[in-house]
């Protein structure tokens, strides 16, 4: 006995490195629990805060060029106005609102914290759960798809980039009526991977990809990235197809956080199909 | 002894701001972001006791964390080396003495010594936040190829650093 204690006094440094080499460890596999813990949000309120100030100085620096964003988004938009249509075709019937339900609603946040350069990462944004932020809503930026929010804090959240290995985004081809997989591989934060685009589809270098209608967190036809290298997986049944991501991951300002209004609607519907028949 | 303590602190939360304000979005040549909180472990003095020098690293390390959210890879990096530091000193300062009063520096010990104790620290702690990160070896050379680029650039940082205050000193 008094040899173990002797034993374990002379390797206790090695014993507290393991010690804290395991927590390390720990901490890093659960991940997402460990965002979820009550001291978490706290540091994050902090962090945030100290962010705040690199944040505001970038910014500044940065307003001529978010400006050009925000002007080209507008010209954009200013193009879908009814104003900027004429009626062709008078026996047309003039679209009454009831048809229409509202599905999707955007609020503007401002990126304060952002990384590229690891395999999993992330972006804190300055809207939390006071501005009425939810996990799970999905993010873009004026140029394309950004995120999903995966934790909210009163007044930040922290949003899952598309630069993770857990995000895939459901994805078409512009015009085509094909879907497939995005994912990022991890190697360049420029370029990304779709998957399980079949053979018989025509696909060409430069088309442009855009989300689909089956994500319940984007709208479809939000701006995903570019084609820009086309190849057959392994199985040669599929294309595996590189493309530039839209949105610039080096540079987020000005993004868009989306809430589905009737994603609980849905949600609901989806879980009745797994209930079994009475 | 106390302003000893004292210009630690102070480096501490020096290293610690521009490490999470500056040098985390400097993305040199698209991707790296040199680890320069290292400097701080790097200087501790020769006299901290071991288990103060791993407790230190790995307060460090997590506050980084908390910053990039990586969970506990830079904690472990940083545990790594401050276990590793009492044996790289041991090794690579044997042929002197110790005299009391030194400090793990350009100033007391030289260029060449400094070169050596800071590049194999900087190098493990890129070899492991690299690998951890991708936690498989699928893109083993990729990685690697990341890890050592990532690894040049924080020592070009941390001697820049060094000359800097050395410079001053004179």
């Amino acid at each position: 006995m008094r040899n173990l204690l002797i034993f374990l006094r002379r390797i206790r440094i090695l014993l507290l490195f393991l010690f804290l080499e395991i927590l390390a460890l720990l901490v890093t596999v659960n991940k997402s629990t460990y965002h979820n813990a009550a001291f978490y949000q706290f540091f994050m309120e902090i962090n945030s805060s100290i962010l705040l100030v690199h944040s505001d100085v970038v910014s500044f620096f940065n307003l001529r060029e978010e400006n050009e964003k925000l002007v080209q988004e507008n010209l954009q938009l200013r193009a879908r106005l009814k104003s900027s249509y004429i009626i062709s075709d008078q026996r047309e019937f003039t679209v009454n609102d009831t048809l229409y339900r509202q599905e999707f609603e955007y609020m503007s946040a401002n990126a304060i914290n952002y990384t590229i350069n690891y395999r999993n990462n992330y972006l804190t944004l300055d809207k939390g759960f006071n501005q009425g932020i939810e996990e799970g809503m999905g993010v873009y930026s004026p140029e394309g798809v950004v995120g999903v929010v995966e934790h909210v804090s009163p007044n930040y959240c922290l949003v899952k980039s598309f630069l993770h290995s857990d995000v895939s985004i459901s994805t078409q081809v512009k015009n085509k009526g094909t879907i497939g997989t995005s994912v990022w591989d991890g190697i360049n934060y420029n370029y990304a991977i779709l998957n399980d685009v079949p053979l018989h589809v025509k696909v060409k270098v430069g088309d442009t990809l855009l989300t689909s209608s089956y994500s319940s967190i984007f709208p479809e036809g939000i701006p995903v990235g570019y084609i820009a290298d086309i190849s057959t997986d392994a199985t040669r049944a599929f294309y595996t197809i590189r493309f530039r991501i839209a949105a610039d991951f080096g540079n987020l300002s000005t993004v868009y956080i989306i809430r589905n209004l009737i994603k609980d609607e849905l949600e609901e519907l989806e879980k009745m199909k797994n209930q079994p028949d009475e | 002894m106390n302003k000893l303590i004292l210009s630690n602190i102070i480096r501490f939360f020096a290293v610690m701001l521009l490490q999470v304000l500056v040098f985390n979005y400097l993305n040199l040549f698209g991707f790296i972001n040199p680890f320069v909180y290292l400097l701080f472990i790097l200087l501790l003095p020769f006299e901290t006791p071991a288990w103060l020098l791993l407790i230190l690293a790995f307060f460090t390390g997590i506050s980084v964390d908390m910053f990039v959210n990586t969970g506990g890879i830079h904690a472990a990096a940083s545990l790594a080396v401050g276990f590793a530091r009492p044996i790289l000193l041991r090794t690579l300062v044997s042929k002197r003495e110790f005299e009391t009063g030194i400090k793990p520096g350009v100033a007391d010990l030289g260029w060449k010594w400094f070169l050596s104790y800071a590049g194999i620290s900087i190098l493990l702690h890129s070899l492991i936040v690299f690998y951890l990160d991708f936690l498989s070896f699928a893109s083993f050379f990729t990685t690697f190829r990341q890890a050592l680029s990532q690894a040049a650039a924080t020592l070009f940082f941390i001697i820049l650093f060094e000359f800097l205050a050395n410079i001053r000193k004179r």
